[in-house]
């Protein structure tokens, strides 16, 4: 039995298993999540006061109150009308004594540093192959949380998932270098304005280890766009063999055209395809006539033009 | 011009309903806001260089739209959003749009198009030195990507989800092709689309979520080449035996397509309280058929056949078949607070299938002796097989709730590998090399975290080991690590530093393969007057050290050959937002000293100033100024370029 069959069949078994309790559960639905993480659920009047009496969130944090109800959170609170108060109430909790000490901060749940950021998995609670909030590169720390990119109140009119900030300039936040590149260098994909940002290849919740977003197919997002990248070729060379687009490209900023990451072509094809002894390694050595003194052989690409793969030349040239 | 009018069409089409919108009732509902302009565009210098790095068009400008509602429309859609931005001249715009009813449906449709661009003097043009026309890889293409997703019912129980992926990149080029001992300058026209069709169904309990979705993927390419007018002589003007190598034409046609059947399964399960079970398997078999034809007239000389000749009709078919799976299973364990343990099985495997058949008739052959053998028809079949395994184990053990610190450490290992079979000649020597290699690597890493009293420090060390080499670049040893400190202090100051570096070596003195990639970099922040005043500025360097002993084909000698990159970012700027005033500016510089020495300056500023509370004004001015210094035979002079763009934009704000 191939170790593919193995792994089908383990996958399989997985599957079922996973099914068996898809089905269990179904049938007797217990949650497991509490979508409320403040200390004290509901909002009850004050002894003595009727509800009616009491302020609402509203008539202090009027802005707040009138821009959440484009807020995603809103959402899940009804179609048509959601209740600022249970909304509110949902995270910060009973806001009785707040209001009662005239807006007390101590006597409210407000979300600040790891604290604030566990509330919020109480019901994000996303773990899936590629990402986890909890042992993802930015689960859950004093250092790195939830609320250091997202702002549930405070976002821009153009952000998403309520990010603090646009992606570029959030991630930028402590990836200095790395946002520097795109910006400096010559070479670069576009990260800006109209063209790509970082989640477009990576994904910030992603598990460590797998610091590429994959796509739906499990390669790498570089064939999100370079689909004509993909193959299958009757000749594959690196990206279907033993590498990936990685091998000879750099995805961020880079000094060098195409964003290689060596500076001259000759170079990055004969650092594989040289026979100087040493272990045996994947790569032939080109053949005599290719004399790197003469300048029409120092650039491989000039006549091995199809050189992610080929259909019709076995050594690329067309 | 047919591309400017679509990009006119495209940005009316965004915002005449965003405008009418606006003059509508529903305007506090959905407010609108966006900044529509023209940008000038002045270079001197370099255009293709220009147009390779930066390629910013002049033309009208859809800089940016947000179009999104602030409560239900009157039960049509509970929520609407559309984004827009850069759209018209380029060379990279995007729209989305998200809309739907809570808890019955949700659209997501987005567009994003890309211009891209290529020219560059130098690179694979080596006889740039010796009076070739520079640039003879050149592209001018569009990418656009649709996507649309509907997702019935969502968040429920159930969740059918449909999805439509559509890829098109198309525009002309110019290439070269090697054929007859020389090398001839190719007009080239190519139109690949890629659709992905998709249908799933999502599912969560309380227990239990994921999704299955199957998936059909067709792939089309058609590729035109033709000789370039004036080309003829190639770029060999000596003779070859005696011959002078010309061309009076060359016109190849290639069609492809690619049927590719999708299966993506993955499902999360919790069947204890702390305990998180993940699963997932991925099934892609992808079917690849292509058929060329070629027709090369002239005068040609091939020493695979040892003939002169005057022409060739070659005809190709070929056939490729992958057969790939992904698996995946994963338990994640909570002991407590904080404190965790994940380990985890992936398993890919990639097995590859392929035939060719040639038909070349050479026509008017003649040996090298001078017999005249008349055509001569030469069937080439090739086929190739390729097998690659990779199936990796982690285990990660953490505590990220340690007071102020964080900690992780784990272990994983990977074990590849990969069989080349058939007519893989520049992969494997046929023959003389099994085509079999199995490689192991095992990582080794920790790292943590810290933050107390606006201080923050993180720190990553993963240490890599491998057994072999499957290509010669590949590292036996691996040292990566990397610091972050950062200080913040009452929302006024920001400073921070990042330093990384990662070390490859393979400790193999026949190939003495070593890397060493460095990156320091540090930021300055602050923020004055209650944000109205934003002084930042930035600095790093950066190094590259890479270095392998190569056997030079022309002498089998055995030499090093280096990589060197030195260089330095400088960035400092402002902003300041005082009443109805707004202004930006950075100033950035850059050099490099290494193999391909240059420097950039770029000036970025953007002033604003709101005549009304909606109604603004904006001016940008962009400069770019690149300066490629001469190094063995890169083009010197002939790349620079020193750019600039100015827009002048109207901003709308609810």
């Amino acid at each position: 039995m191939g170790v593919g069959s193995r792994a089908t069949l383990a996958a399989g078994a997985l599957m079922a298993g996973v099914a068996a309790v898809f089905l269990a559960q179904t049938a007797a639905p217990t949650p497991r999540h509490t979508p409320a993480p403040a200390t004290t659920p509901a909002a009850h009047p004050a002894p003595g006061a009727a509800a009616s009496d009491l302020p609402k969130c509203a008539d202090c944090h009027e802005a707040q109150v009138k821009a959440f109800a484009s807020n995603p959170h809103a959402r899940s609170h009804g179609p048509t009308a959601p209740d600022p108060e249970e909304a509110c109430s949902t995270c910060h909790g009973d806001g009785t004594a707040h209001i009662e000490s005239s807006g007390d901060p101590t006597k409210i749940q407000t979300f600040h540093g790891l604290d604030g950021a566990e509330n919020c998995l109480s019901c994000h609670s996303k773990s899936d192959p590629h990402g986890s909030f909890a042992f993802g590169f930015h689960a859950n720390s004093a250092a790195v949380n939830c609320l250091s990119c997202h702002s549930i109140h405070a976002t821009g009119p153009r952000a998403e998932h309520l990010l603090a900030k646009d992606t570029g300039p959030l991630c930028q936040t402590c990836h200095t270098g790395i946002a520097a590149s795109f910006r400096n260098k010559p070479f670069a994909h576009r990260l800006d304005r109209g063209g790509m940002t970082c989640i477009d290849c990576h994904n910030p919740h992603d598990r460590k280890g797998q610091p590429v977003k994959l796509t739906a197919d499990g390669e790498l997002a570089c064939v999100s766009c370079h689909a004509e990248k993909r193959g299958p070729f009757v000749f594959d060379h690196v990206t279907g063999s033993a590498g990936n687009c990685l091998t000879c490209h750099q995805a961020h900023g880079s000094s060098n055209p195409k964003q290689l990451i060596w500076a001259r072509v000759d170079q990055l094809c004969l650092s594989c395809h040289s026979k100087t002894g040493g272990p045996k390694t994947a790569g032939n050595q080109p053949p005599s006539f290719h004399d790197l003194t003469l300048p029409r052989y120092r650039n491989c690409t000039t006549c091995h033009v199809a050189i992610h793969g080929s259909n019709l030349s076995e050594v690329f040239l067309k | 011009m047919r591309m400017r009018i679509a990009r006119l069409a495209a940005a009316a089409l965004v915002l005449a309903p965003a405008l009418f919108a606006q003059t509508t009732a529903t305007s506090e509902s959905v407010p609108v806001e966006f900044e529509l302009g023209y940008r000038f565009v002045n270079v001197s210098g370099n255009d293709d260089m220009y147009r390779t790095q930066i390629n910013e068009r002049p033309g009208v400008l859809l800089r940016s739209l947000t179009w999104a509602s602030t409560k239900p429309l009157d039960g049509v859609l509970d929520y609407f959003r559309i984004d827009a931005s850069d759209v018209g001249a380029g060379p990279a715009g995007m729209l989305k749009l998200a809309a739907g009813q809570v808890d019955r449906f949700r659209l997501d449709f987005s567009w994003r198009r890309t211009d891209l661009f290529s020219a560059l003097p130098a690179f694979a043009n080596p006889l740039l030195d010796q009076g070739i026309i520079p640039g003879q890889h050149t592209y001018d293409r569009a990418r656009d990507i649709y996507d649309v997703t509907l997702q019935i019912l969502p968040g429920q129980t159930l969740t059918p989800i449909l999805g439509f992926t559509r890829n098109i990149y198309r525009g002309p080029g110019t290439t070269t092709f090697h054929v007859g001992e020389n090398d001839f300058l190719l007009n080239e026209g190519m139109r690949a689309i890629d659709d992905e069709y998709r249908i799933g169904l999502a599912f969560n309990t309380s227990i239990v979520q994921g999704a299955v979705t199957e998936g059909y993927r067709q792939y089309r390419l058609r590729d035109t080449v033709s000789l370039v007018p004036g080309a003829n002589g190639g770029n060999i003007s000596f003779p070859i035996l005696g011959q002078t190598v010309t061309a009076d034409g060359i016109d190849r046609v290639t069609n492809s397509k690619t049927n590719t059947p999708v299966t993506n399964v993955w499902v999360n399960a919790h069947p204890l309280d702390r305990l998180t079970l993940t699963g997932s398997y991925i099934r892609a078999d992808a079917n690849a058929s292509t058929d060329s034809s070629e027709t090369d007239t002239g005068n040609f000389v091939s020493f695979a056949v040892s003939r002169f000749f005057t022409g060739l009709d070659d005809a190709i078919n070929s056939s490729a078949k992958v057969n790939y799976w992904r698996g995946s299973a994963r338990a994640d364990y909570e002991f407590g607070a904080g404190i965790g343990i994940t380990g985890g099985w992936t398993e890919r495997s990639r097995e590859l299938t392929g035939s060719a058949l040639a038909n070349s008739l050479y026509l008017d052959s003649m040996t090298f002796g001078g017999i005249d053998t008349g055509n001569l028809l030469q069937v080439v079949q090739s086929n190739t097989s390729l097998h690659r395994d990779d199936r990796t184990f982690d285990v990660t053990v953490q505590d990220r709730q340690l007071g102020p610190f964080a900690v992780n450490a784990g272990w994983s290992q990977t074990k590849q590998n990969v069989e080349f079979g058939g007519d893989f000649s520049s992969l494997i020597e046929a023959g003389t090399t099994p085509g079999e290699f199995d490689r192991t690597v095992d990582t080794y890493g920790g790292g943590f975290t810290f933050r107390c009293l606006g201080l923050t420090l993180a720190g990553d060390y993963r240490h890599d080991h491998a057994d072999q080499l499957i290509f010669r670049s590949d590292f036996l040893n691996r040292d990566r690590y990397k610091f972050r400190a950062g200080w913040e202090w009452n929302e006024t100051v920001r400073i921070g530093g990042t330093y990384q570096e990662s070390r490859a070596k393979d400790d193999e003195p026949a190939i003495d393969y070593r890397a060493v990639v460095r990156e320091v970099a540090g930021d300055l922040s602050v923020d004055l007057f209650k944000h109205a005043v934003t002084i930042h500025g930035s600095g790093g360097l950066f190094s590259v050290d890479r270095s392998i002993l190569i056997l030079q084909p022309q002498d089998f000698t055995v030499v090093p050959t280096a990589q060197d990159e030195v260089g330095h970012t400088w960035e400092g700027g402002f902003t300041l937002n005082w009443q109805n005033f707004n202004f930006d500016g950075a100033y950035l510089w850059m050099g490099n000293h290494g193999s391909l020495p240059f420097s950039i300056n770029r000036i970025r500023a953007r002033v604003e100033y709101f005549f009304t509370a909606n109604l603004g004004l904006e001016g940008e001015f962009l400069r770019d100024k690149y300066i490629e210094r001469p190094a063995f035979d890169q083009a010197g002079a002939l790349s620079d370029f020193n750019a600039n763009r100015y827009g002048i934009f109207v901003h709308w704000r609810p």
